[in-house]
């Protein structure tokens, strides 16, 4: 069992399932009058955002807000760390507070990692998103859009039925353009393929890790690893794909010299028009946003297409729901995140998710 | 950590029932020390004398003082992580009696006021301090600095401690270097191939999320310093390599009778790329750790000579520096006090190649077989090690004397200790801890710091 979320590898098909059935509860509550339960009243959530972040940190608010918990806001931008403290003091001094949860994002990978050596018991780190290590939450709220999307639930009711298990069996998902770079990349990849989903990154060369095949077969598990394919050009594979995943593409990266020009990255990675044509009929299309219009995809096929196919407003609204699950485990009455490892965790109980928690 | 009283000074010393271990072959004898200098060497049990101090080495190899070619002493700049006087505590502690200070200090020893500054400070020292000064003024990798000025005054080593990136401006080092006697050592690293990465490029920095150094990188600069050697003639010294393939050029380039010589860090031969993986910024090593094959060759390269010498590559830094994300941590590990006791204790290293790596090749590169690693002959100075190779320890239990203490190893069971340490005649380590008082190390280091 894990007081902490810092990849989803870590959780394993058993665990990112639970939380993927839990997040079916969550958005049930999200859609009352007063999207508010107690599950987490009493509990102090900290935010502690290294780097900027919008809606990440609006998510994670928003979800501990709705659970009941408190919130503190700790950014950059306001800290010490200018002044040589280092990011263990930081995170110790807002630990003094009195906190159950710390939500850390960092520019650098593996400072979740680092700050969760130096937590104190009972109290849970989660990965905010570190680098281009890893975005567990992200990955969450991908992986129920996409469950969700292809497995409606039956009604519009939670998932009562027991044959209504957390699947993507069957689907094969195009991961698209920086690769490398995107910690959303590989939180996906993770979820994606522990449920069972088949993967084909494409990418340029230069915005994948440098031995591809040895990344996968080295970090995910065999079985998983053996689902996911490596290509070079969108048109050899789009018209397998039931789901086109975008990633964003940022212009920095051409300065690098990764790219020889956003021109020529757009005809060949890019979703236009031509390439929305040839789309299969139920595919439909994923971006951890910010969307470059005119880039990732062209603002043509994202103005005709969104209404059905591009579920980017369902994986934002799908994150905070996903925030609930995660937070509810960890520091809710459930108490941990049930691991690859080990027994399942408790399901709530109808009074923490009943009744209001006060407006 | 208790503390014992150092020998009288001048007085005899006897280092009684050990077993001798040299290039020429091993005997048991006891080994008696007057005056900064081995008086006798004698069949055991036949020196004993009343009068003497005598340490009992039953059980132990005898070896001549051990040299690090790769220690940073924290001064000047850097007093926060480490002194002089604790770095050179730590070294004799670890078995060695000579350390070359590395001169990336701030301000950078490129000229003569800061090595006169730096022998005042190894002045009061526990073992020798042998100055090394930077090839470029000011570190800066533009122009030499006066390297001719300050062999005049001693110095034989020239390194601006990481790599040279301008290959014309090496290519005037080694020539301007080699009539001074000088050695030009370079850490090779090419910063286009992401030289100065957290990590080592490979599945595991993928997994990791973090940017990489492919062992190309380290390849091909060796590759370039090796053939500006073979141009010049110079004396090339490829400091720290951590890759399979530099090791196979190292060994070429020796075929090929061109001068170059080439050291690992002792935990290069233990710790690879997947030891990171928790973002231990302890495991951030600079090169960085590769594979396990790399690993197999740096250990290969030691065992057929290939590979010259195992430094440290002690590197203090202060406590909340290593509080820092992985990839803005300063790397590095302080290692004088465990280094020799884990390649000594390495399994896959024999106890000769090890002393080979340590002491009596190093102390040659140095030109310091006065000061460590030297024979062990009556006449000849004064530097031993007694070191038991079944005598275990931790360090966190024996205590530090290293003000740094940004090592991996403070749990490690050590299954090596080095139990004695002679420093010109002194007795600086007994019985696993140091012999102190101010004045006496004072004077055991005075006749002894070039």
């Amino acid at each position: 069992m894990s007081v902490h979320l810092l990849t989803l590898g870590e959780l394993g098909t058993e665990g990112i399932s639970e939380l993927l059935s839990l997040t079916d509860r969550f958005v049930e509550v999200g859609r009352r009058p007063i999207p508010r339960v107690p599950a987490l009243r009493g509990r102090t959530v900290a935010t502690l955002f290294f780097e900027e972040s919008t809606r990440t940190r609006l998510a994670f608010e928003t979800a501990a807000k709705r659970l009941s918990a408190d919130v503190l806001n700790f950014s950059a931008a306001s800290s010490s760390l200018a002044k040589g403290e280092s990011l263990r003091d930081t995170f110790e001094t807002v630990q003094a507070m009195g906190i159950h949860a710390a939500v850390v994002r960092h520019r650098s990978a593996g400072v979740p990692a680092q700050i969760a050596r130096w937590a104190d018991d009972g109290v849970s780190i989660l990965n905010g998103g570190d680098g281009w290590h890893a975005h567990p939450t992200q990955g969450l709220q991908d992986a129920y859009t996409l469950w969700r999307h292809f497995t409606p639930m039956a009604d519009g009711q939670p998932g009562a039925e027991a044959a209504d298990e957390p699947t993507l069996a069957g689907l094969r998902v195009g991961i698209v353009g920086d690769i490398v770079h995107s910690r959303v990349a590989r939180s996906d990849i993770e979820a994606y393929t522990a449920l069972g989903a088949s993967i084909v990154l494409v990418a340029p060369p230069t915005l994948l890790p440098a031995q591809p095949r040895d990344w996968i077969d080295c970090w995910l598990p065999a079985d998983a690893a053996k689902r996911v394919e490596i290509s070079h050009r969108l048109d050899d594979v789009l018209d397998e794909l039931d789901v086109v995943g975008l990633l964003r593409c940022q212009r920095e990266r051409m300065a690098d010299g990764l790219i020889g020009s956003v021109p020529e990255y757009v005809a060949r990675y890019g979703l236009t028009a031509e390439r929305a044509q040839r789309l299969r009929p139920d595919a439909v299309i994923t971006h951890p946003g910010p969307m470059n219009r005119g880039i990732e995809i062209a603002g043509a096929v994202f103005e005709d297409l969104a209404a059905s196919r591009v579920l980017v407003t369902q994986q934002v609204s799908h994150g905070v729901a996903a925030r609930m699950a995660v937070l509810f485990r960890l520091i809710g009455s459930g108490t941990s995140l049930p691991h690859a490892d080990g027994p399942p965790g408790t399901a709530p109980s109808e009074a923490e998710l009943t009744g209001g928690g006060g407006v | 950590m208790a503390e014992q009283q150092l020998s009288p000074a001048g007085g005899m010393l006897v280092l009684a029932g050990g077993e001798i271990v040299e290039r020429t072959g091993r005997r048991h004898a006891d080994i008696t020390v007057l005056d900064g200098r081995i008086a006798s060497v004698d069949p055991p049990g036949t020196s004993r004398n009343g009068s003497a101090h005598v340490i009992d080495a039953t059980g132990c190899v005898i070896a001549s003082g051990l040299v690090d070619l790769f220690s940073r002493l924290g001064e000047p700049g850097n007093e926060e992580a480490e002194t002089v006087a604790t770095a050179t505590a730590a070294a004799a502690l670890g078995g060695f009696t000579a350390l070359l200070a590395q001169p990336d200090t701030d301000p950078p020893l490129d000229r003569l006021g800061q090595l006169a500054e730096l022998r005042r400070n190894a002045s009061g020292g526990y073992c020798a301090v042998i100055a090394a000064a930077t090839i470029t003024a000011d570190r800066a990798g533009e122009r030499l600095s006066p390297m001719a000025e300050l062999a005049d005054a001693g110095v034989r080593w020239f390194t601006d401690v990481g790599p040279l990136a301008d290959t014309g401006l090496l290519r005037r080092a080694l020539q301007y270097a080699e009539p001074l006697g000088g050695t030009v050592s370079v850490r090779p690293a090419t910063a286009h191939l992401g030289g100065t990465a957290a990590m080592a490029e490979g599945a595991v920095s993928a997994r990791m999320g973090l940017a990489g150094e492919p062992a190309t990188s380290e390849e091909l600069a060796a590759g370039a310093a090796v053939g500006v050697a073979r141009l010049t003639g110079g004396r090339l010294h490829l400091d720290r390599i951590s890759a399979a393939r530099t090791v196979e050029l190292v060994r070429a380039a020796k075929a090929e009778g061109i001068d170059v010589t080439a050291s690992v860090a002792a935990e290069h031969l233990l710790f690879i790329d997947a030891d990171a993986d928790g973002y231990d910024t302890l495991m951030r090593a600079e090169p960085p750790y590769r594979t396990a094959l790399d690993r197999e060759a740096l250990i290969a390269g030691i065992n057929d000579r290939t590979i010259d010498a195992v430094v440290s590559g002690h590197s203090p830094v202060p406590p909340q520096a290593k509080d820092l994300p992985f990839d803005e941590a300063p790397p590095g590990v302080a290692a004088l006090e465990t280094c020799a006791a884990l390649v000594l204790g390495h399994p896959g290293i024999g106890v000769e190649a090890a002393l080979e790596a340590l002491a009596w090749r190093p102390a040659e590169l140095a030109s310091a077989t006065h000061l460590g690693g030297g024979a062990i002959e009556p006449g000849q100075p004064a530097n031993l090690v007694a070191i038991d190779l079944a005598r275990p320890w931790t360090l966190a239990e024996r205590g530090s004397v290293s003000m740094a203490r940004n090592t991996p190893h403070r749990r490690r069971e050590m299954s090596v200790m080095v139990t004695a340490t002679v420093v010109a005649g002194h007795l600086a380590v007994a019985d696993g801890a140091p012999c102190s008082t101010a004045g006496t190390v004072a004077a055991l280091a005075a006749g002894n710091t070039r």
